[in-house]
This record gives C-alpha cells, structure tokens and sequence, in this order.
C-alpha cells in the first residue's frame, strides 16, 4: 500500500475546518457566558496557546512519530500502551459525542419526524467510509471546506447586518469570575485543544519543519470563525442567547431581506454537517489508526466497521437528553477533555524532556 | 430489529474475516473478532431494548462526586 502523504498546507487547512466543525459547541459557551461568550473565545484561544505548543514542541522532539509511537517511546511498552488506551477511548468518545450533538441539531431542527438511530447510521456510514479510505483523502476535502465555510459565514454575517445591533454586546464582564473561568477553560478544552487528534498525522506528514505553522494558523482561522459567528450571534440575538439550544441557527433564522432572501438556515444547516463530517471522519480516523499503532496490527481497515457500530450504539446511549448533553457540555466536558489534551500532554512532555536532555537522541 | 443488527453484523464479517484468514494475518483477527463481539454484544443488548448504563453518565458522576470538580 502506497504510503500517504500530508503537506503542512493540508494540515493547516485540516486544522482549521476541524474548529470550525465546533460552531456548535459554541452554544455550551453562550450558555455561561451568555453575552460575554466572545470574550471567553478570546481568553480560550490565549489559554490554548501554550498547550498547543506544547504539541508542537512533541511533534518536534519526536519527528514523524505519531503521538501511540511518543508514548511508547517516553514511557516504554507497557505503560505507553496505557497511555496510548486513554487516548484511543478519548477519540472514540469524541466520535459518539460530536455525532449525539448533530443528532439534536437535526432532530430539533431538521428532521423532528425521523428517528435518531436513522440519522446516526447513515452519518456514521459515510464517515467509516471516509476514515476506510485515509488520512489524506479526509484532509483534502479541508481545502474546499474551509472556503465554503468562510463564505457562507460572511454571507450570512452581512445578511444579517441589518439585524445586528453591537450595543448588545454591552456591557462587559457583569458576572461572576468563576463564569469566566468556566467559559474559558470550555472555549480550550473543546473546539481548541481537541486539535490533538492531529498528532497522529505526524507520520504522513511531508514537511516536518512547518508543523508549528500549520497548528498555530489553523488555530487562527478557526478561532477567528468561532469568533466572528460569537459576536454576530450575541449582537442578532441579545440576551436571548443563552436559552436557544443552537443560537447559530435561530440567528440565521432571521435573515429577510425583501420577503425574497430567506430561509438561509437550510444552507448554514447543509454547511454545519459537512463540517462535524470532517470532524468525525478525522476522528473516526484518528481512533481506528490509534488502535492499530497501539496494537501493531497490519492495518486499521478492518476495525473500521466495528468501531462504527460501536460509535452509534454508544450515541443512542450517551444521553437521555439533549438537556443532560448540555449540561454535560457547561460542566464535566471541560475537565474530561482537559485531562486528556492537558494533563496526559504535560505528562508526556515532561517526561520526555527529562528522558530526552539535549544531546542525548531519540533512540527509535 | 435484531433482525437487522444479524445481517448487519454477518455483512460486516463477510466483507473483512475472508481477507484476514487469506492474508493469515491471525493477531489482526484477534483484534477484530474482539471489537466485534463487544459490538454485537451492545448493539444486540439495545435491539432487545435492554437498559445499558452510558459511559458518559458514569465519567460525569465521577468527576462530580468522586472529584468534587465543578464550577459552583
């Protein structure tokens, strides 16, 4: 089999369009932060910083290895592969939580009639077949992604022009510190940090020099989208926001210019689930190939099937609701997903400075 | 519905344990007739609309209960 090959620009792309696949996530932060949700995209963004540099800084230590390969390198076989079925459990949650948020997306505003489990399957089908066909056959969608992505969100960003009033925005930092602190730590662990999943490109990877440039741009851009659709949300819809489930989509509502320039949910709807596609096809991916890195196996096609049934039966089962899924979202997600792409990280990586001084090489 | 989740899984098996055996790549098969059992086991347990705990429920009582973590 040929292997695959990732330029640093395709990672850049990746990078980007894989946040951007988090726009709906941003309703956990206009949830708590309520007007003040920009400024926790802002204050998350920063708080995300160092711990992607720190992925950048393991990519480095460790050219071309995956982030299985660091683990078993820096803490040796056994204990490595404890580390390494942390982060393969960690994927695969990703998967079944990013498809349960689809799933209420669609079944709330879509398709009311049609049941979940239908929805589920087809979606998982798709993104098996996605992630049986490879890293870079996923990652090269990113690049037609991302500008359709940016497009439609100024689109609709100047449609609803008219409607938004900045004033809403105002005023600033009225609540409680420990909100802010919520809000921020949300804004990292979820669309921001989750970018972790993009160490187990690094093997397929072209250029190894640009990986820190190609995390942190891709950072930037969907950041800035996440932003941009934050502060256009809070200006459409005011204090409202943080009692709408999916205040993207109830702002996009209200687009009317002239009685003939409506209904533009459909096409943010159409563009919304191309994204979280991308997202669960990388992480669909990213699960499969981790399972396979950890376990030496020859290939990773095999296991795609399974992992896929086990991806809709635990979305069918994660949640009773879609108001326990938001509550999970305010609170506990941060502290979960935190323990994975800061806690396990910040192990690693100290370990791996300790084990791994300067002049003394890589052995593997 | 279990129906379903027997062909569903029969097709699964058809279109990847054949190429396995050929290829005698044995650890591999391990691994999947593993991932595979644990699936139909699951998948099998809701067709029959047994009650199965979700994970996500039991990591959120432990970070809250056992860890004390939360906002307040």
């Amino acid at each position: 089999m040929q292997r695959e090959q990732i330029s640093s620009s395709l990672l850049l792309f990746s990078i980007g369009c894989f946040i951007q696949g988090s726009t709906p996530l941003t309703s956990f932060l206009s949830s708590t932060a309520k007007k003040d949700a920009w400024i926790v995209v802002i204050t998350g963004f920063i708080v995300s910083l160092p711990i992607i540099w720190m992925y950048t800084a393991l990519a480095a230590k460790f050219p071309g290895k995956s982030l299985i390969k660091i683990n078993d390198i820096v803490f040796g076989k056994i204990l490595g592969k404890v580390f390494s079925a942390f982060y393969v459990f960690f994927f695969f949650s990703l998967c079944f939580l990013n498809i349960n948020q689809l799933n209420g997306f669609i079944s709330s505003s879509l398709l009311p009639e049609t049941p979940n489990l239908a929805i589920c399957l087809l979606f998982v089908f798709m993104c098996g077949w996605a992630a049986r066909s490879g890293a870079e056959g996923i990652m090269r969608c990113s690049f037609l992604f991302i500008f359709i992505t940016y497009a439609i969100s100024i689109l609709n960003t100047l449609l609803l022009w008219k409607n938004m009033k900045l004033v809403n925005l105002k005023p600033s930092f009225t609540l409680p510190f420990i909100k802010y602190v919520q809000g921020t730590l949300t804004a990292s662990a979820l669309p921001f940090c989750e970018i972790i999943a993009f160490l187990m490109f690094m093997p397929s990877l072209k250029d190894l020099q640009n990986v820190k440039k190609s995390f942190f741009v891709g950072l930037c851009i969907g950041g800035l989208t996440l932003l941009i659709v934050e502060i256009r949300n809070i200006s459409v819809l005011g204090p409202t926001i943080h009692v709408l489930s999916n205040p993207n989509f109830e702002a996009i509502k209200l687009i009317n210019i002239g009685d003939i320039i409506t209904r533009m949910e459909t096409l943010y709807a159409i563009v919304l689930i191309t994204l979280i596609f991308f997202k669960v096809s990388v992480l669909f991916y990213v699960t499969v190939k981790a399972i396979e890195e950890m376990l030496n196996l020859n290939s990773y096609q095999m296991l795609v099937p399974s992992i896929g049934a086990l991806i809709i039966c635990f979305t069918m089962i994660a949640f009773n609701s879609s108001v326990e899924h938001a509550y999970w979202g305010k609170g506990p997600a941060s502290f979960y997903s935190l323990f994975f792409e800061a806690v396990l990280p910040t192990i690693t990586f100290v370990a791996a400075m300790i084990r791994f001084r300067k002049g003394r090489e890589v052995s593997k | 519905m279990i129906v379903l989740v027997i062909i569903a899984f029969a097709l699964i098996a058809w279109l990847d344990v054949p190429k396995l055996i050929n290829r005698k790549e044995w650890k591999d098969l391990i691994v999947f007739s593993i991932f595979y059992i644990f699936a139909f086991i699951i998948a099998s347990l809701q067709a029959f609309k047994v009650e199965i705990p979700s994970p996500i429920l039991g990591i959120q009582f432990f970070i809250e209960k056992i860890l004390h973590l939360s906002y307040g």
